[in-house]
């Protein structure tokens, strides 16, 4: 049990405390100068405190007065506003959900477009924006029905202090937007009892301690950089330093300098950051000093032993050590983490023949040195369940798997998500008898370590992001020129950049000119540019009767991504 | 390095990070070439800028629309 701080104590909630928003609050009180978070923006660092965090929420809250009580969508480019405007709306009452902006290389129109189906879907009661977003979302002619835009540059302290809505632990805290493409997202809900736990809970299965401080430069619209680097840190009051992603791509040096600089000890990133991170070793301007480091996370998407090893071969004189790379299994379902490496040590690595990766099968493990294998793949752990969560490994019957099984894995406990946001059926089709069906594959060593080896389904999961082939397939089936239906889409992992690529086979009629077929794949690539920020590594356009249909007459990914892959080796 | 020069360099970054075969035209832009989404566009920036000895600010690379104002670009640089 917290404290609650006085002015709770007398505004009469405390039959109804809710235990996040508690200790938010509890930092308030009592360390009101103490850094909460560092936000660097374009070079220039903005230093937050609890105190600067607390007037960001009265703010907020001050704007939503009088707002019916509902889903508040936060459009705002990356800036210091980005945590009151979350903290804030909760705080009055309202479920926040943080979605990106359009990127430079997106058309605003197009992009905005494909908003309307979400809109409509959600009703937010109200939209936090800035200006410059709003006037593009004015542009797009958007209908927004009774949604109230909020503009962050206009909100305004309250005379005085607002009471904080507590509220019970079994209401929505946010949605978290996850897999699809725009006018499709799935809001994962989660309630305040499921970010308490998952919060503890993972905390507590990497050992977080007063003198850790997280550096990120994970958007905050994807679970990653929401739960891990921000909801789990305000909780534990775990300072975070925020960079911006589109800095970190084009300068990744700087993930290093400020963790030389705020002395960072933990950071999350995708497998194809590490990859990206190597790339980059050559052109770092100067030797930094990372030795405060405690773990580099790799997460959301299949992890992989030889992204690590370029980044220790290109890091390990500036003090990478191969005990510091950890691994995490996650998702936005069991809020955040589901399985994590044990820090401090080595994650461990099996050798199997990639050809016993089967659903159903059995996994030997070869001796390190074994080198008799034709398809030799090296495994690295996502580590062990984190407590609260109870994984299995199942078969198409739901029935469970011996270790060293592959099967699917499925997720129970207490942290477990509500539900997708208004969407009953897909919600029933995923969650069975209490259990998450991921549609993840993987299995358990005998040591209870967790291994994740791909999808049942058809997700693709492009430098951490979550595209499904059938909507990718279905947004490009609208264009003219493609055959409506006749698409295929899949993923192929590039060990280049360490992720999965996107190729797109469309049937298009007979007779196109090279400037016609040039024109289509140009305009491909601008709508999945603009909806889904992925384009295809490669546009095959064939004519009638290339693609290869099931038995049951659809258009078949796996039959195709292998004739695909065929005919790119020069067979027929 | 002269114009032409850093267009070939240019030309073969492209190449090599998108793995596009198709010709390539000054013209083009980016949505024009398979497989240049917004990593491969940072992974061709650094190519090029590891084969000139420059380091173009990303920023500006970005407002470029089609190939020849990314050579244009570079020839300042190199300048």
């Amino acid at each position: 049990m917290y404290d609650l701080p006085v002015y709770l104590l007398e505004s009469g909630h405390m039959d109804t405390q809710c235990k996040y928003l508690s200790k938010l609050l509890e930092s308030f009180e009592h360390k009101p100068e103490i850094e909460y978070s560092v936000v660097i923006s374009n070079g220039e660092e903005k230093k937050i405190t609890w105190k600067d965090l607390e007037n960001e929420c009265q703010s907020i809250m001050n704007s939503l007065k009088g707002i019916e009580k509902g889903v508040v969508l936060i459009f705002l480019r990356h800036s210091s506003s980005l945590h009151g405007a979350f903290f804030g709306t909760m705080m009055a009452g309202h479920t926040p959900s943080f979605m990106p902006c359009t990127s430079v290389k997106q058309d605003p129109a197009l992009y905005w477009a494909s908003h309307q189906k979400l809109l409509n879907h959600i009703k937010p009661t109200a939209i936090i924006t800035s200006k410059d977003v709003s006037q593009e979302i004015l542009q797009a002619k958007l209908e927004l029905g009774n949604t109230k835009i909020i503009h962050i540059e206009d909100i305004e302290i309250p005379e005085s202090k607002i009471n904080i809505e507590l509220r019970s632990e079994d209401e929505i805290a946010l949605l978290q937007h996850s897999s699809g493409t725009t006018g499709l997202k799935k809001g994962v809900a989660l309630t305040f009892d499921a970010i308490v736990k998952h919060a503890e809970s993972y905390s507590s299965a990497i050992s977080i301690i007063e003198e850790d401080t997280i550096v990120s430069w994970l958007p905050l619209y994807h679970d990653m950089g929401l739960m891990a680097c921000m909801i789990m840190p305000a909780y534990t009051s775990t300072p975070v330093i925020h960079m911006s992603p589109f800095d970190w791509v084009g300068k990744p040096h700087l993930l290093f300098e400020v963790i030389e600089k705020y002395s960072g000890t933990l950071t999350w990133m995708p497998n194809f950051a590490f990859e990206h991170m190597a790339l980059y070793a050559p052109r770092m301007p100067h030797n930094y000093d990372i030795s405060t480091m405690r773990a580099f996370i790799s997460c959301s998407e299949v992890c992989r032993p030889e992204s690590f090893d370029k980044f220790f071969n290109a890091f390990n004189e500036k003090g990478v050590e191969k005990s510091m790379l950890h691994t995490c299994y996650a998702m936005a379902e069991t809020v955040f983490a589901t399985s994590q490496s044990t820090l401090n040590r080595k994650a461990k690595r099996i050798l199997v023949n990639q050809r016993d990766l089967n659903r159903g099968e059995y996994v030997r493990i070869y001796d390190e040195n074994e080198s008799s294998l034709e398809t030799p793949r090296q495994l690295i752990e996502t580590g062990s369940i984190i407590e609260g969560l109870e994984v299995k490994i199942v078969d198409e019957d739901f029935k469970s798997l011996p270790e060293l099984t592959i099967g699917e894995i499925s997720i129970s406990g207490t942290f477990i998500f509500d539900g997708y946001y208004r969407m009953p059926d897909l919600t029933n089709e995923r969650v069975m008898n209490g259990s998450y069906m991921t549609k993840d594959l993987g299995f358990f060593d005998s040591s209870g370590r967790l291994y994740v080896l791909g999808r049942v389904d058809d997700l693709i999961i492009v430098q951490g992001r979550n595209i499904y082939a059938h909507q990718v397939e279905a947004l490009v089936s609208t264009l003219e020129g493609i055959k409506p239906g006749r698409i295929s889409a899949f993923g192929i992992y590039d060990p280049r950049i360490g992720s999965e690529s996107m190729i797109l086979v469309c049937e298009v009629e007979n007779g196109q000119s090279s400037e016609e077929s040039q024109k289509i794949k140009s305009t491909i690539n601008k709508l999945l540019q603009s909806t889904i920020e992925v384009v295809p590594k490669k546009i095959r356009l064939v004519t009638p009767g290339w693609l290869v249909k099931t038995s049951s007459g659809k258009v078949g990914r796996k039959e195709n991504k292998e004739k695909h892959l065929l005919e790119s080796r020069g067979g027929k | 390095m002269n114009r032409h020069e850093i267009k070939e360099v240019i030309e073969k970054s492209i190449r090599t990070e998108t793995e596009y075969e198709g010709a390539i035209k000054e013209s083009m832009a980016a949505n024009d070439i398979e497989g240049w989404d917004s990593l491969a566009h940072v992974r061709i920036i650094f190519r090029i800028d590891h084969h000139l000895g420059t380091q173009v600010d990303l920023n500006a690379t970005y407002a470029t629309n089609t190939i020849t104002d990314l050579i244009e670009l570079f020839v300042n640089e190199v300048e």
